[in-house]
């Protein structure tokens, strides 16, 4: 397995976990990942831009992640936008001058990947191939006893039979029309050669007689016995004309039957090479049709196999890691904050970098495959420091040089020394996974706050309530792109405080995801 | 060189998958989360998947591309199930 981005996603939506997990009074981020910024069910997004919109401060964060297997380390760059106390806009220069900006790096955990389950897979494919072997075996044995199957064989045994013999008709009858064709030829020859003969037959006439038409003028004797002689030569030039001639018309007679005889065997060879085709085809639809009713009394359509289509006896044998419709996750998160405070016991002003760190651990079960109900118990270290807006009521901290004042200035900077602090906090979330149309994720977080040395008083605390609503569509062929709208109600307040506060606030969110694969 | 896509589709919670041990980074939104794989020639591979959700649920696994076409339904029996397939690279 490699690293991996996920999803490279855009969103605006609210505050980033390890963001909240520095800074807010009440947490809230979930173990499990940040549920507006989840893609897909168990995961976080390959990159996020978060704004949040809110009737008090307005704050930019952004987030990238990169997924590993079951981990996922994330970072989150974060400023406000508005500075309550002046009004103007700190954006990110505050991650100088108020604790409003934050690095945060989180490492988050999920117990359902798959390398969790690669035993449980050796275990299913094992189980595969001994089911499959066996069942192969039943099939083999069954074949012979199905009459489908029975009458198939025959019919394609039938079949083969009748091709087999076609074709030895067609080879005989190609023989047939190879010999008819050299008969043809031998008989043209032998019509050529009486051709031959009888016009040398003939010419032998046209001398003779030219011979007898010479001897008229000889003396009577001579010429009689010349005449003679050349009348006997004449009438045997002319009978061995009659005779080539005779030759001529049987051997053209030959060639003619010669040639039926081919034209007889070139349409024999036709009709044998019809049958043979036909005989291939249909010996061929045999074949196809005994294999399909093998296929059918094996079963052996190509198909995938899962420890559902186990035998239930197999199935019982598979040892699962745990109850897959619980999860649990662990998550880690480290940030780092630069403050400029006025320490009013030694009246200077003074810089600090701290790291406010955060453990989380979280389980969740599904109700419904898109429905976790899940719970977070976190720990963390925080750096509490004073109000900024005390320093403009309480404090002079600048004489001008004219000698007027002194006088009190509101400035950017916070009054008192930061002091570390625990806290801890349980959340509870009903999350409804981001699919097409309206979806919420409600939580109740209570957190409890004190510094590090001292009792804990959970029985003080903070209590967070929020409704976040999304309204989400997908986008291309693959639904491998998002694009989200929502709002976020969110009720705070103290418990057993004094003094008891409430807050209320509204979130609107926008943004959008798309993937850009594997690395 | 020849893409393979898988697609897991239906009712489960969770689902992971991988190809020849390679995990798949399955993207989408609902119940259709999908996956292409691209690979340098023809051969065998194998692809395994994990999903969990709802006991009773229906889901189906759809290889498509340069193999040949392959669709299954399964059942989450116990609200999880592990499977496999081998398949051919044209």
């Amino acid at each position: 397995m490699s690293p991996r981005l996920g999803l490279l996603a855009l969103f605006v939506t609210g505050l980033a976990p390890a963001v909240a997990a520095a800074s807010d009074a009440v947490p809230s981020d979930s173990a499990a990942g940040e549920a507006r910024l989840d893609p897909d069910s168990v995961g976080v997004p390959g990159f996020g831009v978060v704004f949040e919109g809110g009737a008090e401060e307005q704050r930019v964060s952004g987030r990238a992640a990169l997924r590993y297997g079951a981990f996922a380390l994330d970072g989150t760059l974060s400023g406000a936008n508005v500075d309550t106390t002046t009004g103007r806009s700190v954006l990110f220069d505050s991650l100088d001058a108020r604790p409003k900006g934050r690095v945060a790096l989180g490492l988050t955990w999920t117990s359902f990947a798959i390398h969790d389950y690669a035993d449980v897979l050796d275990q299913v494919e094992k189980l595969c191939e001994e089911q499959a072997a066996e069942e192969a075996r039943a099939a083999e044995a069954s074949l012979a006893e199905d009459e489908a199957y029975a009458e198939a064989k025959k019919n394609a045994d039938a079949r083969g039979l009748a091709g087999a013999e076609a074709t030895k008709r067609a080879q005989d009858l190609a023989m047939a029309l190879a010999a008819a064709t050299t008969a043809v030829g031998e008989a043209d020859r032998q019509e050529a050669e009486a051709v031959t003969r009888a016009k040398g037959a003939l010419a032998e006439v046209e001398r003779r007689s030219v011979e007898v038409g010479a001897l008229a003028g000889a003396k009577d004797k001579e010429r009689t016995k010349a005449l003679a002689d050349a009348e006997r030569a004449l009438a045997a030039a002319r009978a061995a004309v009659a005779v080539a001639t005779l030759d001529v018309t049987l051997a053209a007679e030959r060639a003619t039957r010669a040639r039926l005889d081919v034209a007889l065997a070139e349409a024999r060879a036709t009709e044998a090479a019809r049958t043979l085709e036909f005989a291939k085809s249909a010996a061929e639809s045999a074949d196809l049709a005994l294999e399909a009713e093998r296929r059918r009394v094996l079963d052996l359509r190509p198909s995938g196999c899962a420890a559902s289509t186990l035998t239930p006896e197999r199935e019982a044998r598979v040892v699962w890691p745990f109850h897959p419709t619980y999860i649990a996750a662990l998550r880690g998160a480290v940030s780092s904050m630069r403050t400029e405070f006025f320490d009013p016991v030694t009246a200077t002003k003074a810089r600090e970098s701290s790291h406010p760190w955060k453990m989380s651990v979280g389980v969740g079960t599904f109700l419904v495959p898109t429905m976790l109900l899940a719970a977070t118990l976190s720990y963390g270290r925080t750096r509490v420091i004073g109000d900024a807006s005390l320093l403009c009521e309480e404090l002079p901290v600048e004489t001008r040089v004219d000698g007027a004042g002194p006088f009190t200035t509101c400035g950017d900077i916070t009054l008192g020394q930061p002091l570390w602090t625990q806290s801890t906090a349980l959340r509870f979330e009903h999350r409804q996974y981001l699919t097409t149309g309206l979806s919420t994720n409600p939580s109740f977080t209570y957190s409890w706050s004190g510094e590090e040395t001292g009792p804990f008083a959970p029985s003080q605390g903070a209590y967070r309530f929020e409704v976040p609503v999304y309204l989400r569509a997908s986008l291309g062929a693959a639904d491998d792109k998002a694009l989200v709208v929502g709002a976020a109600y969110a009720h705070e307040g103290t418990w057993g405080a004094p003094q008891n506060e409430t807050r209320d606030d509204v979130t609107l969110f926008f943004g959008g995801g798309f993937d850009i694969g594997a690395l | 060189m020849g893409d393979v896509k898988v697609v897991l589709k239906g009712s489960f919670s969770n689902r992971d998958a991988s190809v020849d041990d390679r995990a798949l980074p399955l993207v989408g939104t609902g119940a259709a989360q999908s996956a292409t794989v691209s690979f340098a020639g023809p051969g065998a591979h194998k692809l395994k998947w994990v999903v969990t959700g709802a006991p009773g649920a229906k889901y189906t696994v759809t290889l498509s591309g340069a193999t040949d076409a392959w669709s299954q339904e399964f059942t989450l029996k116990g609200g999880r199930d592990a499977g496999l397939k081998s398949f051919q690279v044209k």
